[in-house]
């Protein structure tokens, strides 16, 4: 018969030493290796588990809703990389955009916005947003300043050159048809003047200004 | 073959003492999660004598625990199945004892043997063994009777 002091010392550190997952190889004549045993469980993991010993049903509930949060988290966090992801390819699309729009602008305007190649894209991926959205706002800026005030300088140089090549299509033509040409010149003529009315003695102003003088006499 | 029922993982209430972290991280107790885990591959372990397999498993190479435990030649049954009772939390356990060895059953009958222990590798979260012993290490782990089925005592204790 095994003597029950024996078992009970014994035992216990046999389950525990079994319970040790590097004890078996690395130190199989251990005579404790519940010290050799490496901690792997998280600190709240080994009071969850303490307090789900004196507790059970309340500790499993405890641990569902540990898990529930940790399910939580783990979601959240894909998400949030999954944002990221996409936040990265949208400013890549978004300098790619604006190194086009930097290829319709003069040197010296980009120098002016310092929004030249070197400088913008590491503003549009500088970590800041504001950074990112300032020099967005500076190209806007120079887009603007670079296309509006071109547009002024071509109407007024439309004029210009329509004067320009009507002049050379009169020259051409009157060497092909002077009649028809003829037919496009005008004299400057004063307007017509309207004739002055002649007013006979019956007229009604000729008796309104009769009656007035002999009212007045 | 008979099958006994019993109480393989308990609660600490009553006079015995609180658990600390430590013992969770030397594997006497266990989070509620590692606990339904460890009920679910219990079903196939062997069941033994006073942790007879233990020498065993330490020779073992990592993942064959079991598989050692169950070739180490002094097996002494089988677990059929394991559970967490809806209403205690207790994690109990069905096993039989062939019918090969009588004098164990004799022992049991006569609650000369009446504690279960279970051994599992921390960090996993398969049993290895359950033993039969005079001295468990987790306190109100033990076998309550002879059932006539797994459903019997599944009745008894339900999930």
């Amino acid at each position: 018969m095994v003597n029950p002091s024996d078992v009970s010392s014994a035992t216990a550190p046999a389950a525990d030493a079994a319970n040790a997952p590097e004890a078996p190889a690395a130190a199989p004549a251990a005579p404790s290796a519940e010290a050799a045993a490496p901690p792997e469980m998280s600190e709240l993991e080994a009071c969850l588990a303490a307090y789900s010993a004196a507790n059970p049903v309340d500790g499993r509930k405890l641990a569902k809703h540990i898990a529930n949060l940790q399910r939580q988290y783990e979601s959240t966090k894909r998400k949030a990389s999954e944002l990221e992801d996409h936040a990265r390819v949208d400013k890549d699309v978004v300098r790619m955009q604006l190194q086009q729009l930097l290829k319709h602008l003069s040197p010296e305007v980009t120098k002016q916005y310092c929004i030249d190649d070197g400088n913008l894209d590491s503003q549009i991926l500088s970590p800041k947003n504001g950074i990112a959205h300032n020099a967005v706002h500076r190209v806007i800026a120079a887009c603007n300043a670079t296309f509006m005030s071109a547009a002024p300088a071509a109407s007024a140089a439309a004029p210009v050159a329509a004067a320009a090549s009507a002049a050379a299509a009169s020259a051409s033509a009157a060497e092909v048809d002077s009649a028809s040409s003829a037919k496009r010149q005008r004299t400057a003529s004063p307007a017509p003047v309207a004739p002055a009315m002649q007013l006979g003695d019956g007229d009604d102003a000729d008796m309104l200004r009769r009656a007035l003088a002999a009212q007045y006499d | 073959m008979p099958l006994y029922g019993g109480t393989w993982y308990a609660d600490w209430g009553g006079e015995d003492a609180c658990p600390c972290a430590a013992d969770a991280y030397s594997g006497l107790v266990v989070p509620p999660p590692v606990l339904e885990k460890l009920c679910a591959s219990a079903a196939g372990a062997p069941v033994t004598w006073e942790h007879s397999a233990v020498p065993a498993v330490r020779e073992a190479l990592a993942g064959t625990e079991r598989q050692a435990a169950i070739d180490h030649g002094q097996t002494a049954g089988s677990v059929k199945a394991s559970w967490i009772c809806k209403n205690t939390g207790h994690a109990h356990v069905v096993f039989e004892i062939p019918d090969s060895l009588p004098m164990v059953c004799a022992m049991i009958d006569a609650k000369i043997l009446q504690y279960l222990s279970a051994t599992h590798i921390v960090g996993s979260t398969e049993m290895i063994e359950l033993s039969l012993t005079t001295a468990p290490a987790r306190p109100g782990c033990n076998i309550e009777s002879r059932v006539s089925s797994i459903t019997e005592y599944i009745t008894l204790h339900p999930p």
